[in-house]
């Protein structure tokens, strides 16, 4: 049993700046539009190479807090979501701050996203450690069987091809063969490269498949200025709009729950959460017309879910090492660049640092209620700063950041190289995730399958007998199987469409 | 027959890596094989990208001309393309000479060079832009190196 008590530990003055410094670099980035939460942790983590362990972790938490929240800015005020997670806020937030009422639009959010943050904060207290405690079970066949079961997840979910998705992930677990291998210390793929014999560095491949791929994407556009609506915000209109949230107390609790269950799926996060959310809340909705023309349950819902799916997804990453989106596997690449293994053994031998992410995750969420309250100016001048300025800025950051984790050049011309490998599959329609995800899982992949067939003596028997690991491999089945199914339905639907299109032009 | 010519060379490109990858298995050390050898892992994903690639080839031809592909998106205006090639140039060259002749010499040019392809290039945004780029460079390097302690080349 944890041991709550420690959370109150991250509550020192040097924590609290950082979390200050890192909620709010969180919400500025988020809250530019083309810079995902991801792109928020990415920039942000070099900063936390030279800290120790506690105030890195507490920073971190921080960001990925404030990034996820800093989305509601340029939704309400640009019509532009920040991160993809704030993609339904943009449905009715818009719609309420054109006809005036940005400031309500903007109070809305910033309680929902508060409460939905606090919800998953219980949610990650409660779960975490009795899902840790169910993982020490774990062996290497379950292992391995998540592994498949987290990439199939992803590969399936993803709007391209399925084909494409399975290469992705295939040629990211082939990258990390790259290396020596960690059971018999043997070089491959390493061509003579002496840099390459510890492997490609998870970091630098992060920044640069999403930080590089991302502003190649942008420039044709990076030269039109956004258009802000006014707004006129303040702390007393904020808790007066707070004071309407006991209207939709269903709302957010449908919500949140949503939230937490889609944050906790693999690959699915904060990104799906507030669509699934907001149709939940329109369907349940005495008046769903109003939906998509400034109704505030649309706001709720879609902030609620978005912020309480990042307590959903800190849960696999925690008890199990497996992160479940871009930026938790962010999250764990830093977390392991500061020596954190995350997995069911953190949870046992190292709760303390676990009771400090819950404390951060706590204390995080307050902040980013307090700064969008009262720093709100701050965010949208930061929406004002115009991308051709910003740009080179983020690409001299990333290479400083790719260079200070081992200051090796090598890392840097890694960082590039994935950058543009991750322009070209974007442009070729291969989805990134689960690219990356297969580079932080296929070491240990590898390594479970091979104990696995050890164990059973050649054979792949044991799995028959193992029924977490069956029933992880008859998941990932399902989900491929659901995939191909739903894109044939999908096919079938759009030739009856044309069909009924041409029949209708030939009458 | 139509053909995605993307999505073929991807797949041409993809079966040559795995061939590549293939051959490379061979220079790989299993003399101390242990649990199935390092290269039963590495050469059965090799095989599943080869098979991969090989479907995806197949899917990129249209032999019936009855598949329901859309027209592919419109690519980008020309003068994006050179943006776009330009940048990757600019971060090239930064990145040659960073190691050469240090941070701060390298970066502050860097910075204003990549702000002045992007954005407008007028007097006032040139003063703005250089403004920017030196005190950006500065603010990272006391960051990295005074505050975190951090090593910059």
């Amino acid at each position: 049993m944890l041991d709550y008590s420690h959370m109150f530990t991250v509550i020192t003055p040097f924590n609290m700046l950082l979390m200050f410094l890192g909620v709010f670099g969180g919400l500025v980035v988020g809250a530019m539009p083309g810079l995902t939460s991801t792109m928020a942790v990415a920039l942000l983590v070099p900063i936390t190479f030279g800290m120790d362990v506690n105030q890195g972790l507490v920073m971190l938490v921080a960001v990925y807090i404030g990034s996820i929240s800093g989305g509601l800015v340029s939704a309400a005020l640009l019509n532009i979501p920040g991160t993809p997670s704030s993609v339904a806020t943009t449905f009715d937030a818009y719609p309420m701050a054109k006809r005036g009422e940005a400031g309500k639009a903007l109070g809305y959010g910033v309680f929902a996203s508060f409460l939905g943050g606090l919800i998953s904060f219980f949610a990650l207290a409660v779960l975490s450690p009795l899902l840790g405690a169910f993982a020490l079970r774990f062996g290497p066949y379950e292992y391995f069987s998540l592994v498949v079961f987290t990439l199939s997840c992803i590969i399936s979910i993803s709007d391209k091809s399925l084909t494409k998705g399975l290469i992705s992930a295939t040629l990211g677990m082939i990258m990390a063969m790259v290396g020596l291998s960690e059971t018999d210390s043997v070089s491959r793929f390493t061509f003579g490269i002496m840099d390459l014999q510890a492997g490609f560095a998870v970091m630098p491949v992060l920044i640069g498949m999403y930080a590089i791929s991302q502003i190649l994407k942008d420039v044709e556009e990076i030269k039109k200025p956004f258009n802000l609506v006014n707004v006129n915000f303040s702390a007393r209109e904020f808790f007066q709009v707070a004071l309407t949230f006991t209207r939709s107390i269903k709302n957010v609790l449908r919500s949140s729950l949503i939230g937490v269950g889609v944050g906790i799926l693999p690959g699915v996060g904060p990104g799906l959460s507030n669509i699934v959310a907001y149709s939940q809340a329109k369907a349940a909705s005495k008046d769903p017309d109003s939906f998509g023309k400034g109704n505030p349950d649309g706001i709720i819902a879609s902030e609620t879910a978005n912020n309480a799916a990042t307590g959903g997804a800190m849960i696999p990453l925690l008890t199990l090492g497996i992160p479940g989106d871009a930026t938790t596997m962010m999250m764990l690449g830093a977390f392991m660049i500061h020596g954190v293994q995350p997995g069911p053994l953190l949870m046992r031998d190292h709760s303390e640092l676990v009771l400090i992410i819950l404390g951060a995750y706590f204390v995080s969420n307050i902040l980013m209620m307090l700064l969008q309250v009262y720093f709100i100016r701050v965010l949208i001048r930061a929406l004002t700063i115009p991308r051709f300025v910003l740009y080179p800025i983020i690409l001299g950051l990333c290479v400083i950041g790719s260079y200070a984790l081992n200051s090796s050049m090598s890392d840097v011309w890694v960082f590039m190289a994935s950058g543009l490998i991750g322009y070209l599959f974007i442009k070729r329609g291969f989805p990134l995730l689960p690219l990356v995800l297969g580079l932080i899982l296929g070491r240990m992949a590898e390594n479970e399958l091979r104990v696995s067939i050890v164990m059973g003596n050649g054979s792949l028997e044991g799995y028959l007998h193992r029924p977490i690991a069956l029933c992880f491999l008859g998941a990932a089945a399902l989900s491929v199987v659901y995939s191909l199914y739903s894109k044939r339905r999908a096919k079938m639907r759009l030739a009856n469409l044309r069909l009924n299109e041409s029949a209708t032009e030939n009458a | 027959m139509r053909v995605k010519t993307g999505d073929m060379f991807m797949a041409l490109g993809l079966m040559a890596l795995s061939a590549a990858l293939y051959y490379q298995c061979g220079n790989i050390d299993d003399t101390m094989a242990y649990a199935l050898g390092p290269i039963f892992f590495p050469k059965m994903l090799i095989g599943i990208l080869a098979a991969l690639s090989l479907a995806l080839f197949f899917q990129s031809v249209d032999f019936t001309g009855k598949k329901g592909w859309t027209a592919p998106a419109r690519a980008g205006s020309a003068h994006a393309v050179v943006l776009r090639w330009s940048l990757v140039g600019l971060t090239l060259a930064y990145l040659f000479i960073l190691p050469v002749i240090g941070y701060l010499i390298a970066t502050i040019p860097f910075l204003f060079a990549g702000m002045c392809l992007l954005g407008p290039v007028k007097p006032k945004n040139l003063a703005i832009y250089g403004v920017t780029s030196v005190a950006v460079a500065l603010g990272l390097q006391f960051v990295f190196a005074t505050l975190l302690k951090l090593f910059l080349p």
